[in-house]
């Protein structure tokens, strides 16, 4: 029913702990510190504290979202903020980083050793005996088996014909004088061992991560036509047209976001794709993603007019392309001379006006407009964005400057990862799924007859499903015309 | 040729059937067996299993409808999703009761799996257009693998129930006894809570709080208001000025007092429910539910639950870990982000590794795990539901 350790064949017996009985017989096996870590990482209930405290771990790491998925440069201040003084509490203590703390990366740390450490201290004996195991066993023993046969007035010859029905249900043979043994599904009995092998190699794809030149993961944003260099990866990407459609129009529901992406290395054109998401670029090991897109949009030009506030007639008009700032534009008969410029224009009582960022989100602009007519230059806001702002503060100035028309884009996140442990994952998570089909789809059959006294005594065994393992037996042998076999279940507590 | 229209069809038929043969399975449990108490079946539990495949054979056709309409398996929402899950869990008994034949296992598998429809239902039915990071065919083979695993591991749920319950002495209190009651308990709180959901959903109910400053939605009458509402202001029902009380100040996260509200209603509900039934079977009510398994063979029962668990845990493995890192490693760039939501499969792999760990040891069969089995239905539960109603982060799509 469930994997059992196969006692009469092991070299050293174990407890149901797996532990090795220090000292035996005559010999005194003397303990020292090697023995010790290595029985406790072998040891079957330390294996499952492990488990089990990384799963508690994980939940604390679950409570409130974790530092490297908040929107905010500074977590000190973002979960007391958001979240109160429960999150701040929780972060103070380090949780908001749980799975990269030394109390965690210790478990999984453990966990590693324990995988390799069981697997090599249970699963060479148990290769070794499995081996090594002989085809004539003890009558005395084979009697004791909970799936039991007995074939009166047997002779030599009905071990072969035995042999042969059992061959037919995919049994491996072996014959000696007065005896058998047939065999199948061995591999699938080490499928535990198969399954941890696939773990251990997991974890060791996880910590190439450490390795220079390895990994790396950065998130590349790119305007319209930008191209960026990528030091770390050895070379530079440009956004050759970026397109972000929604299904509806308050923008919530994204509908598709694409970037034509071309990958130089100096002036050359390397590669180039057009990107959707689950749909990346390879280069040079290195995985290129539509990963997400800038939610704020840019200015990309305006159109302006520049109009006479009493005659409310427009003087003239120019554009503003923020890709390309003039620090002078002319409109009609009239030039602006550009004071200042704030790209991301915000205004406190503190600080007055600043910008912040170097992009033209909500830009800001002062100009000093001369022309005929003036005395002396007509120094005024330009808010694109904030038109009755600009309307106030111009009040006593002659000239209004309305925007007509405007370009605004999004940027396009590229997200750049490198990751040369992949393969090892992925190889991992294979040997695991192989380990998991053999370990519980899949059992290990073995089949003993002896010849004494002209009774052959029957007996088999099982890691799992003694039902089936009986109707199997029960077919084979009452197919020969021999008794059935008896079945002795196991006492349930 | 509507395929949503016959899909909405056939999902009512197979909710019907399902409940149906959970009235045919309890009968059979109950009544049933009063005329030959040792016998394994009777009609009306051969009657619930023909009737449960008609519903599976249905809810099928409902789930190739709605895949032709919207050009993908429906699980990119909660009511796919749980809908789905209902249907593996069905699925799952199907196959297992034609060869494993046990019957009776029905009557605890056909009530979980219409709770599950049901409370599916809740949520909206209308198949969103898909954002951008779930186009992508992984979306029909991570999810519907996963949900295959999860409904295969709800089997072991049910037996391991079982055998507790032929296991515990219910006539004695016990704490044994106890925690088998708060189960049951538990359970009548999920039906409570879809019942009252279903129903004011049906009648159209839907209220908002601070419509104009900070909208807070509710689908049940608001007996907890926002924080700061003056008492009985908000609205009146069944005559009684709402909200009755309201949510502490230090609730900040999105819709609390809605949501606080909700789990209100539950417990009220649940315990008018669970009182009823307490008051019909005069005593704790597993003692009843304990009738129903009465001379059923424990070992088998066991065995039932860990072999439940030893084929549902790779299939569980290989759609909630493989495939999802390896879609996220396609679609995000990384396999794994410590995501609550990866994080919880991740919790509910380990939990059921350490199942399967105790039971390698001698002398852990029985009790123990069928505890664990029974607890492990919890844990299923958070992770599908808890994460993305409870938690946010990327996996909040539905």
């Amino acid at each position: 029913m469930t994997t059992t350790e196969e006692k009469p064949h092991e070299e050293t017996p174990r407890d149901e702990m797996g532990q090795k009985p220090a000292g035996l017989g005559a010999q005194k096996q003397q303990k020292n510190v090697f023995d010790t870590i290595w029985d406790f990482f072998a040891s079957l209930k330390v294996g499952i504290g492990i488990i089990v405290l990384l799963a508690l771990g994980s939940i604390i790491g679950t409570i409130y979202p974790q530092t490297n998925a908040i929107p905010s440069p500074n977590p000190d201040a973002y979960y007391l903020e958001k979240y109160g003084k429960f999150a701040d509490l929780y972060h103070r203590l380090g949780f908001t980083d749980t799975f990269n703390s030394w109390w965690y990366l210790t478990l999984a740390m453990a966990l590693a050793v324990s995988l390799v450490i069981v697997s090599i201290d249970r699963g060479v004996p148990l290769y070794k005996s499995l081996k090594n195991q002989p085809v004539a066993r003890k009558v005395l023993s084979i009697r004791t088996d909970r799936l039991y046969a007995k074939h009166e007035q047997a002779k030599e010859a009905d071990l072969d014909t035995l042999a042969a029905a059992l061959k037919k249900s995919r049994y491996k043979v072996r014959r000696e004088q007065g005896a058998l043994l047939a065999e199948k599904g061995r591999l699938p009995r080490f499928g535990a061992y198969i399954i941890h092998l696939g773990l251990i190699i997991i974890i060791a794809g996880v910590l190439t991560r450490l390795i220079p030149g390895w990994y790396h993961t950065e998130m590349v944003w790119l305007k319209q036509g930008e191209r960026k260099e990528v030091a770390e990866v050895g070379f530079a990407l440009q956004n050759q047209g970026f397109s972000l459609e929604f299904y509806d129009k308050e923008m919530t529901r994204p509908k598709k976001y694409e970037t034509d992406i071309a990958v130089f290395e100096g002036e050359e054109l390397k590669a180039s794709k057009h990107l959707l998401v689950n749909d990346y670029l390879l280069y040079n090991n290195t995985y290129i993603f539509q990963n997400s897109y800038d939610p704020n949009a840019m200015f990309k030009s305006i159109d302006v007019d520049l109009v006479d506030r009493k005659t409310e007639q427009t003087l003239g008009h120019f554009k503003i392309d923020f890709m390309n700032i003039q620090k002078e534009y002319k409109a009609g008969e009239y030039t602006l001379k550009m004071v200042n410029y704030y790209p991301d224009l915000r205004v406190d009582e503190a600080n007055g006006a600043y910008t912040v960022s170097t992009d033209p989100y909500s830009p800001g602009m002062r100009f000093d407009i001369t022309g005929p007519g003036l005395e002396k230059p007509s120094n005024q806001w330009f808010l694109p964005m904030a038109p009755f702002m600009a309307d106030v503060l111009n009040k006593d100035y002659p000239f209004l400057l309305k925007s007509t028309a405007g370009e605004t884009y999004n940027m396009t996140g590229i997200l750049l990862q490198k990751d040369l442990g992949v393969p090892i994952v992925y190889t991992g998570c294979a040997i695991v799924m192989w380990g998991l089909v053999l370990c519980f789809y899949f059992q290990h059959r073995r089949i003993w007859a002896r010849l004494e006294d002209d009774v052959l005594h029957i007996g088999a065994n099982t890691n799992k499903h003694w039902v089936g393992m009986n109707k199997e037996l029960n077919k084979s042998l009452t197919g020969l015309g021999w008794e059935a076999p008896i079945y002795k279940p196991k006492k349930v507590k | 040729m509507d395929w949503t229209q016959l899909s909405e069809t056939f999902f009512i038929v197979a909710f019907v059937s399902y409940i149906v043969a959970t009235v045919l399975y309890v009968v059979g449990v109950t009544w049933g067996r009063k005329t030959a108490p040792d016998a394994k079946n009777n009609l009306f539990t051969r009657l619930g299993y023909i009737v449960m495949i008609i519903g599976v054979l249905s809810q099928t056709a409902a789930i190739l409808a709605r895949t032709i309409q919207t050009g993908h398996i429906p699980v990119s929402n909660m009511f796919e999703y749980m809908s789905f899950w209902a249907y593996t869990i069905m699925v799952a008994y199907v196959v297992i009761n034609y060869f494993y034949k046990v019957p009776f296992l029905g009557a605890f598998v056909a009530p979980v799996g219409v709770a599950v429809l049901a409370y599916a239902s809740v949520f909206p039915h209308e198949a969103k257009p898909l954002i951008p990071a779930l186009q992508s065919y992984w979306l029909n083979i991570h999810v519907t693998t996963a949900a295959l695993g999860e409904g295969i591991l709800v089997i072991s749920f049910a037996a391991g129930l079982m055998y507790l319950l032929v296991t515990t002495e219910v006539e004695k209190p016990s704490r044994a006894r106890n925690a088998l009651e708060f189960v049951m308990y538990l359970f009548f709180a999920l039906v409570a809570f879809v019942a009252l959901a279903l129903t004011f959903k049906i009648s159209g109910f839907e209220f908002f709080a601070n419509p104009d400053t900070n909208p807070v939605r509710y689908g049940l009458p608001p007996i907890v208001g926002p924080s700061g509402t003056e008492l009985g202001s908000l609205t009146a029902f069944a005559g009684i000025a709402l909200p009755l009380f309201n949510a502490p100040s230090w609730m900040e996260g999105v819709n609390a007092p809605g949501k606080l509200n909700t789990i209100v209603w539950t417990l009220l509900g649940s315990f008018v429910l669970y009182g009823l039934l307490r008051l019909l079977s005069r005593g704790p009510v597993v003692r009843v539910v304990a009738r129903w398994v009465r001379g059923l063979d424990e070992e088998m029962l066991d065995e039932l639950s860990y072999r439940a668990v030893a084929i549902g845990y790779p299939v569980f493995t290989l759609g909630a870990l493989v495939f999802a890192m390896i879609w996220a490693q396609e679609a995000w760039g990384s396999y794994w982000s410590w995501d609550p939501k990866e994080t919880w499969a991740l919790i509910t792999w380990l939990y059921y590794t350490a199942y399967l760990h105790f039971r390698v040891q001698r002398g852990w069969e029985g009790t123990l795990p069928a505890w664990m089995a029974v607890a492990g239905f919890v844990v299923i539960l958070f992770l599908l539901v808890g994460v993305n109603l409870v938690i946010s982060g990327l996996h909040s799509y539905a």
